[in-house]
């Protein structure tokens, strides 16, 4: 029985270009969360929940949207 | 980070900026009193995982309302250019990557009872096994092996765990600084690039001075996370006297929890074989520290050769309480070569509720160095 990946690659081989677009542009966008983010100039700030520091209620970095902002990211050492 | 703040005042006061941080560290509870101190109030984002990935701090970022970074690390006239410039035209949609399934988990866990930290910890370990080569996955299981290891649900060997999985990520991506400062917080102080934690007096006393109270931290500072960098292992005390023969004092098996964790140096070839050894005794049933006793000792009794001392200086119980059920650490350093095939010895006083009584008592436990260590 073939395995998952397999079936996706079969039917996208089957697919139209622009499906294999897609496919590929999906691939790479999960790809981005598995390989780490990049913080640089002209790259989207990642969407991000986490607990805050005051209360450790979670807070998302899509809150700060619609404004611009200034994130520093440090440690208090 | 502090300068950064002020020189953006005037931008957040008028609404045409806000301001946020975003902190890959262990724990809230410090990070709160060091805004507390600093008298710094926007919101700080712990990512103690380091999800963001990023690889050393720290970093400044300015971005634009939808969200995309605009300068890292600007200058004060990019910052000028920044405020000035209307980006709404030109932003095309951009996806924003996040974080996987797992990690989200993972942050939630650290946040929930001890369920889902022991589900998070068996999910991340199955997959780390799976995914070897994974360091991100790996280092991200240290940090929630490390919080199980603060809370009251740990387990014996969760904070070496820590350090072999954090010192297997390491060796994966020698480059990533935040997970090698992880391991060196708790490490030796022949590996310590500064003191980590050793701010937290002054905070406390700037804070009170200032007639505020300073937020408590759930767990406070070990002395290794309190010290600063050495060119030299700390000399030994060797006229301290053995406190007593094998076979002369009652043996503390049933009074104590011993945990030793043995933290490597994070570079092999400036290492000289130096690990912190930091051991955690908690009392059992039944029994609780007392604040009147004499300090404890903690000998190393090695696999050949006389017991040598190592430390008498334990965490001190809380001011405000006459005895204490807590966990308390003492910290020494010690070579591979004394470290491996030897044993620690305890001595202590320690009171038991039943029958009333306080007693002096040695506790043994054996090293075990990890292999990969």
């Amino acid at each position: 029985m073939p395995s998952d990946n397999h079936q996706n690659y079969s039917q996208s081989l089957s697919s139209p270009p622009f499906l294999r677009q897609l496919s590929g542009l999906l691939f790479l966008l999960s790809a981005s969360a598995a390989f780490g983010f990049e913080l640089a100039p002209g790259r989207p700030l990642p969407s991000l929940a986490l607990p805050t520091a005051s209360d450790g209620q979670p807070l998302s970095t899509d809150s700060f949207l619609g404004k611009k902002s200034l994130v520093h990211i440090f440690g208090s050492w | 980070m502090p300068g950064w703040h002020k020189k953006v005042e005037q931008a957040v006061a008028g609404g045409e900026l806000q301001e946020y941080a975003i902190a890959p560290e262990q724990y809230g509870d410090r990070m709160a009193l060091f805004m507390q101190w600093k008298e710094m109030t926007f919101p700080v984002l712990m990512d103690p995982l380091n999800i963001l990935d990023v690889d050393k701090v720290p970093i400044l970022l300015l971005v634009d309302e939808s969200g995309v970074i605009r300068y890292r690390n600007p200058s004060e006239k990019n910052l000028r250019q920044f405020l000035a410039k209307d980006y709404k035209k030109e932003n095309p949609n951009q996806e924003r990557p996040t974080a996987s399934q797992r990690e989200v988990k993972a942050s939630a866990a650290l946040a929930q009872g001890p369920d889902a930290l022991a589900a998070a910890i068996a999910d991340y370990q199955s997959y780390c096994q799976a995914h070897p080569k994974d360091a991100k996955s790996s280092f991200q299981l240290g940090v929630l092996l490390r919080a199980r290891y603060d809370s009251d649900s740990q387990h014996g060997k969760d904070f070496q765990e820590a350090i072999l999985a954090w010192s297997g990520a390491l060796a994966l991506t020698p480059s990533q600084y935040i997970w090698r400062r992880r391991i060196q917080q708790y490490g030796p102080q022949l590996d310590k690039p500064y003191p980590f934690y050793n701010w937290v007096t002054e905070a406390r006393r700037v804070i009170t001075a200032r007639g505020e109270d300073p937020l408590p931290l759930r767990l406070e500072p070990s002395g290794s996370e309190m010290a600063g960098p050495a060119r030299e292992a700390p000399r030994r005390d060797h006229e301290k006297r053995y406190p007593a023969e094998k076979g002369t004092l009652p043996d503390g098996t049933v009074a104590l929890t011993l945990e030793a964790t043995l933290i490597p140096h994070t570079s092999k070839e400036g290492s000289d074989g130096h690990f912190r050894l930091h051991l955690r005794a908690t009392p059992k049933d039944d029994y609780h520290w007392t604040s009147d006793a004499q300090e404890a000792q903690l000998w190393l009794l090695p696999s050949d050769g006389k017991p040598k001392f190592l430390t008498s200086e334990i965490t001190p119980l809380p001011p405000e309480a006459e005895t204490s059920l807590q966990g308390r650490v003492l910290e020494a350093s010690l070579t591979g070569p004394e470290a491996r095939g030897g044993k620690l010895a305890l001595f202590y006083y320690i009171c038991s509720d039943d029958p009333p009584a306080c007693v002096y008592l040695v506790s043994e436990i054996a090293l075990e160095v990890p292999d990969s260590l």
